[in-house]
């Protein structure tokens, strides 16, 4: 731990104050989640907020050779050998610090998975299952002895089976769906997003997920007070810029870019204009805006670089007293 | 949802090509992930026209032709080309590993912290692209409409066209060329960046099919008949007679010997020089985060490296071919009058090598063509400019090292507008400055001084990168590539560095490079001396009223 960083910020923020850190979009970096789960203490943080999509989208596979070494293809098309030991060690480190899942297999489950690609996709659900379970491990025992919460939601391109792992947890705090309260505020999460070209896990059409937004809406006490934690960035605002793409996913033109986020989300911040209205989904959307009252932000993602992207925002009296985002 | 950055070669169609056999496969799963919004192409092309050879050789070829007489301009064009691939290198593994919008001010608070980031990036990309930004005008209007006109004036009998260049290369001339490149680059870089990728692609080609148009008419040309033409018309509608020896006698009558013989320390002595136009390939890094390329070293190698290339190539061509054609005695006479005695200067337009091409033979059409040639590259060096200076900007509001506002995206064209309008805004008072004063243009020559500063800088953050952030080092793709077990980069930078301190010490010790004045040394200190200060000033301005510790921004959290 950096003492620096802990002394820094324990002289800046005020007796009465919440702080928060949020984080999204990690997508299987474990480096990234190491960070996120330090971070509580680096920042001197009261509460940590996972934004979603926070489980990987590749399994790289290894093969045993049965010799002391095993075969992959990730750095090259034609397969590499790795020493088995701390080289094996070393490069699966790095595969899961990319936000990839490894899984040893031998040579004839190799052969049975290629066969089958339902079995691959269960080999894969099966490899982002224990991950989830191991990373919810780490946290509560980093978390343990200390003041700070955790709260974890998924994003949309979270397969709905990670839910449970989240639920089970003693020490982490299921955001997904309802209201978490945070001391005098109310932290409104949802990692339900609008169609996406990918057809992934949790979107929904823009009338649906007006629908769960209002349901959850209608649990605030005081909305002014509440933190909105919506995976999909409001319509037509800086958080939402991404390229335009054809329906093959190609790009319409270079350097075309267009709104991608959620008009729903938009029309529910400036219905409920909370303090705070954090987002993720756009990496390279960083940035913050106003709709109407409300301060919207996206801190953006860099998980494949092993960079933790957050926002470390203080809140004092109903309002944010000050913000900064950080690459840590 | 975006871009799956880094995604290695290995993922592909895989399942299919090996159903039922034991290799190895990646499995991707269905999810979000798209590319980024510009071409690797477009960033080739913006690299190249960043280092706008035809702009930038055109002032560096009229210097390094007699202020380092016997040199090789080809030779020296060659050796700074591979020189400057090493920092190229350095920057192809910086950008592939911080594929981020920013460049050296994000590579290096990163890395070293914000304060060198700040200072340097504060420095190089918002005060050098101001005043950069300012001299344009002037360039504008000396280097193409002026010349331009006045030959196309002579060669048509049109006095309005001659009356236009004579205005173009005064004060009010310079000024409104400025201010109409200000508003032209302003316009374009904030529409949308859609339009600045089309434009860009445009003027480009354009620019280069009259580049190579240029070359074919001098390698058709040859030394004896080259001097019948520039002789013959610069007699029949300049009055000036037997202008080639008429023009090498007045530089010896002066005090100018142009009879050097070839001096392989004087064509090193013109690296600093030729380095005005090697050194911008590295641009893409401002809008690193806008690239599509995943991250790709080889991508990144075309991009940065292949433009270096290219300039490189076309330029030493150009300088071989125009030195061959018009003779070494009569360039480094003219420019040498053009500098050091310009009352004995006799030649109608500046020795700026479009004007060497221009008369290769005795068409209109010719200075039509060098005048498109001129017009494409200077066209589209301002909103090159503009786009990485609005990118630093916005990087330093994000991290909130600069007033917020300064960062903000404005909602219909999705580019950061405010950034852009301070550059323009800065760069019109520079202008107007340029224009209207006699000593402001001495301070923009060490604009190069600064630049290379921030270059050495970022070559040193790569060499301390694996002790001060090992893990992030290990996770980058500058830590795959090795040369017997040593980072290429870190190879690279060692090599860059020394050739950086050979060019500092030259611009320190050669009075002909502009910098080695008290105005171009308080200049510089004084820019990063302001740099500084403006750190700390945002920097206890958060902290008094906002209660932030900006040193949060940058500082890595151990993961363990």
């Amino acid at each position: 731990m950096n003492h620096r960083g802990s002394a820094a910020c324990a002289k800046l923020k005020g007796v009465n104050t919440l702080r928060l850190c949020f984080a999204t979009d990690i997508h299987g970096s474990d480096v990234c989640f190491r960070k996120f789960v330090n971070a509580g203490k680096f920042y001197q943080a009261d509460v940590l907020i996972l934004g979603g999509d926070t489980t990987g989208k590749m399994l790289v596979f290894l093969v045993d050779q049965e010799d002391g070494t095993f075969l992959t293809t990730y750095n090259t098309e034609q397969g590499e050998l790795i020493r088995e030991g701390s080289d094996l060690d070393e490069f699966e480190k790095q595969v899961h610090n990319a936000g990839y899942y490894t899984l040893r297999v031998s040579k004839s489950r190799m052969r049975e998975l290629n066969a089958n690609q339902t079995s691959i996709e269960r080999a894969f659900m099966e490899v982002m299952l224990e991950t989830t379970q191991r990373w919810m491990d780490l946290a509560e025992e980093r978390l343990q002895g200390t003041d700070i919460r955790c709260v974890i939601a998924p994003g949309n391109d979270d397969h709905l089976e990670i839910d449970e792992v989240i639920k089970v947890s003693k020490r982490i705090e299921y955001g997904e769906g309802r209201i978490v309260r945070l001391g005098d505020y109310e932290l409104l999460s949802c990692g339900w997003t609008n169609p996406t070209p990918w057809d992934t896990p949790r979107e929904c059409s823009e009338d649906a997920l007006a629908e769960r937004l209002e349901a959850l809406g209608q649990l605030l006490q005081n909305p002014r007070n509440a933190i909105f934690n919506l995976h999909a960035p409001p319509y037509n605002t800086c958080l939402d810029d991404a390229p335009e793409l054809t329906e093959n996913l190609r790009m319409v033109a270079s350097g075309a870019t267009k709104a991608v986020g959620s008009t729903t989300v938009r029309d529910f911040i400036k219905k409920y204009q909370p303090m705070l209205s954090l987002h993720g989904h756009i990496h390279e959307a960083k940035g913050e805006c106003k709709v109407g009252r409300t301060t919207c932000i996206n801190p953006g993602s860099a998980y494949g670089e092993g960079v933790l992207q957050a926002f470390l925002a203080d809140i004092e009296h109903g309002s944010v007293r000050s913000h900064l985002m950080v690459t840590g | 949802m975006s871009t799956v950055s880094g995604a290695p070669p290995g993922v592909g169609d895989k399942s299919a090509e090996g159903a039922g056999s034991e290799k190895p496969t990646i499995f991707l799963r269905k999810a979000s992930g798209v590319a980024k919004a510009f071409s690797p192409f477009d960033a080739y092309a913006y690299n190249v026209l960043a280092n706008n050879g035809i702009l930038l050789g055109a002032i560096a070829f009229l210097t390094a032709a007699w202020a380092m007489p016997g040199g090789n301009m080809a030779l020296a064009v060659v050796i700074t080309a591979v020189l400057t691939a090493f920092m190229a290198v350095v920057y192809v593994f910086l950008q592939a590993s911080f594929p981020r919008t920013g460049g050296d001010y994000i590579f290096q608070s990163r890395i070293l912290g914000g304060g060198p980031g700040f200072v340097l990036g504060f420095s190089t990309y918002v005060v050098a692209t101001i005043m950069w930004a300012g001299t344009l005008g002037w360039s504008m209007a000396n280097i193409v409409v002026s010349p331009g006109l006045s030959m196309l004036g002579a060669y048509t009998n049109n006095s309005t066209l001659q009356s236009i260049a004579t205005w173009s290369a005064g004060k009010w001339g310079m000024f409104v060329w400025g201010a109409v490149l200000l508003v032209w680059a302003t316009v374009i870089t904030t529409v949308s960046f859609k339009t600045y990728a089309r434009v860009q692609r445009v003027f480009f080609w354009l620019g280069s099919a009259a580049a190579v148009a240029m070359l074919i008419v001098l390698a058709f040309s040859n030394r004896l008949d080259y001097a019948a033409h520039f002789n013959s018309i610069m007699a029949t509608k300049f009055g000036v007679k037997d202008a080639v020896n008429s023009t090498i006698t007045a530089a010896k009558s002066a005090g100018y010997n142009p009879a050097h013989s070839f001096s392989f320390l004087a064509t090193l002595g013109m690296i600093p020089v030729m380095w005005f136009f090697t050194s911008s390939t590295v641009w893409s890094s401002g809008q690193a985060g806008e690239i599509r390329d995943r991250g790709s070293v080889r991508s990144k190698m075309w991009q940065i490296v292949g433009a270096l290339a290219t300039t490189g190539t076309v330029m030493a061509v150009f300088a071989y071919l125009v030195v061959d054609r018009a003779g070494g005695q009569l360039i480094s006479s003219s420019t040498w009058l053009y500098y050091n005695a310009p009352d004995s200067y006799k030649l109608p337009v500046s020795p700026f090598f479009g004007f060497f091409v221009a008369l290769a033979h005795s068409s209109s059409w010719l200075v039509i063509l060098v005048m498109v040639a001129f017009g494409a590259w200077f066209l589209m060096a301002l909103p090159n400019n503009q786009v990485y200076g609005s990118r630093v900007l916005l990087a330093m509001a994000i991290d909130r090292a600069v007033p917020a506002w300064l960062g903000k995206i404005n909602n219909r064209s999705h580019t950061p507008l405010n950034a852009v309008l301070v550059i323009s805004g800065g760069g019109l008072v520079v202008n107007a400055l340029y224009s209207f004063t006699g000593w402001f243009w001495k301070l923009t020559l060490s604009i190069g001084l600064l630049m290379l500063l921030t270059y050495v800088t970022s070559c040193l953050a790569v060499l301390l990168w694996p002790r001060l952030h090992p893990e992030s080092f290990r996770a980058s793709p500058a830590s795959r590539y090795r040369i017997a077990g040593i980072p290429v980069a870190a190879v690279c930078a060692v090599i860059f560095i020394c050739v950086g301190l050979f060019i500092i010490e030259q611009y320190l010790t050669v009075k002909a490079l502009g910098v080695a004045s008290s105005v171009g040394y308080a200049f510089v200190g004084g820019t990063l001396a302001l740099g500084v200060i403006l750190y700390f000033v945002f920097k206890s301005y958060r902290r008094r009223k906002e209660s932030l510790d900006l040193n949060l921004v940058y500082k890595e959290i151990p993961p363990e």
